[in-house]
């Protein structure tokens, strides 16, 4: 009993949720620090996991949690929440990653690779801003920053990747309209080539992050590019 | 009656999305078979796609009515699997699939946006790849999507429906850059504004036609969209228009 009181008027600490594809590239150097750039904010690494039945915890140490779940299932995210909530964190930051991968002949595909590249861009995104902004509303502050790519004549991606990422684009667009005026920071960030496996890349994406993340609400970017 | 004559295929448009007569869809239909070709009249409800082809006929034009859902690929195939087993040659395809559907953001199931996601952009897909077959063939046909505000700009309470529209328009933008070189022409058509047809006009018991009319020169006149479609059909491999904005002159930017 006393410990619930406790818990409910400790002061919570901000994090920051990563979630989508491909993200133990970015574990190591992903140091987002809050506002005042004292503190290192904790970090929950969120990756998707089609097959997950329910959210796993995979690893918690240095400030970082490892949690996979299926980010198309609202069951996972709401159980994300609690957890969150639970270990006394706030969310202050969340980066979506879509799929990064590509299918170069268009006309070879099947009906599941497309509606699976849907569910790993577009349908994650809306699913993982729908989770996030939720409790960021509550707090009327949060920025939420889509990861996308350019959306035509891209040498990088193919047909269906592009326009994924414009569908991407849309959402961080009418997001912003709406909840921008209510604190949240909503932008879109498009980036030439992924290069998960460069830590020059990483590196430069962290920086750019934090700098959106940092930006004060008299000035907030919408949209940027990165090549 | 010569060989050559014997061969020569009847020149046919499908347009795919059709639903009320006073529709994008519709007056699409009813140019091009005013304009001498015959026309599948394609969309989700009978009565309304028979009622589009029997105005043309009542007009001495050609047209089939043809049932189908653009979201489902072998009712899709079947379409031009159909056509192709005539002889008849398809040149003009028109997808008009995707209503606007406003919803909270917040309140809305993630089935939903797959909903308007498979309406607005898998039905694209889903036509573009079976004609795109069939004009390979030919090393000819034109293409034309139809496209929104939404294919633009995302607004509050339309994330769903611009997702797909943008999708939908990098879609468009990007194969007409591939296709170009095999004589196939491909536009999207930005529809930036109202529309007046009964979509809007008939929405919320008559409130459409209201907030229609309140707005700018009262929204986009459906005959003046299908001639839109009718100039991209008409243009020649030397100047093609790959993506073309529709408004009213007086709306508000």
């Amino acid at each position: 009993m006393l410990k619930k009181i406790f818990q409910k008027f400790q002061k919570k600490q901000g994090c920051v949720v990563v979630a989508g594809h491909d993200l133990q590239l970015i574990e190591r150097d992903f140091v987002i620090l809050d506002k005042n750039a004292h503190f290192p904010l904790h970090l929950y690494q969120v990756v998707h996991d089609s097959t997950a039945q329910k959210m796993k915890i995979h690893s918690i140490n240095d400030g970082v949690t490892a949690v996979h779940l299926n980010l198309v299932n609202a069951d996972h995210l709401k159980c994300l929440l609690r957890y969150i909530s639970k270990h006394g964190h706030t969310i202050e930051f969340c980066v979506f990653q879509p799929s990064f991968s590509s299918s170069p002949n268009i006309e070879a595909l099947s009906l599941e690779e497309i509606e699976h590249s849907w569910q790993t861009t577009g349908l994650s995104a809306v699913s993982v801003a729908q989770a996030v902004i939720k409790p960021m509303l509550k707090q009327q502050r949060g920025t939420v920053i889509f990861l996308g790519a350019p959306s035509n004549h891209s040498t990088h991606y193919d047909v269906l990747s592009q326009s994924m990422f414009a569908s991407i684009r849309a959402l961080a667009q009418s997001l912003a309209r709406e909840f921008q005026p209510k604190g949240i920071h909503v932008s879109y960030c498009m980036i030439e080539k992924w290069e998960g496996q460069n830590p020059h890349f990483t590196s430069s994406l962290k920086q750019v992050c934090q700098h959106i993340y940092q930006q004060p609400d008299s000035a907030w970017s919408q949209e940027l590019s990165l090549s | 009656m010569t060989s050559a004559t014997l061969d020569k295929k009847q020149d046919c448009a499908v347009v795919i999305g059709v639903g009320a007569s006073q529709g994008i869809g519709a007056a699409v239909c009813r140019l091009f078979a005013k304009e001498g070709l015959k026309v599948y009249v394609a969309g989700r409800t009978f009565q309304k796609i028979e009622a589009v082809a029997a105005q043309i006929h009542a007009n001495a034009g050609e047209a089939v009515a043809f049932r189908l859902d653009a979201e489902d690929i072998h009712q899709v195939q079947a379409l031009f699997d159909t056509i192709t087993s005539q002889n008849e040659r398809i040149t003009a395809v028109i997808h008009n699939v995707g209503g606007n559907i406003p919803s909270i953001f917040l309140r809305s199931p993630l089935s939903f946006f797959t909903q308007m996601w498979q309406s607005t952009f898998l039905s694209a897909y889903l036509v573009s790849q079976s004609c795109l077959k069939i004009f390979k063939d030919q090393n000819h046909g034109t293409l034309i999507f139809t496209g929104a505000s939404a294919s633009l700009r995302g607004k509050p309470f339309f994330a769903a429906f611009t997702m797909g529209k943008s999708a939908l328009r990098a879609y468009a933008l990007n194969l007409a850059q591939i296709y170009k070189s095999q004589g196939i022409h491909i536009a999207h058509v930005i529809i930036d504004g109202m529309v007046d047809g009964d979509r809007v006009n008939k929405a919320l018991f008559g409130l459409g036609r209201l907030a229609r009319l309140t707005r700018g020169t009262g929204g986009l006149n459906i005959d003046a969209i299908a001639e839109n479609y009718w100039m991209l059909y008409q243009q020649t491999p030397k100047l093609w228009t790959h993506e073309l904005d529709l408004r009213p002159y007086q709306e508000k930017f």
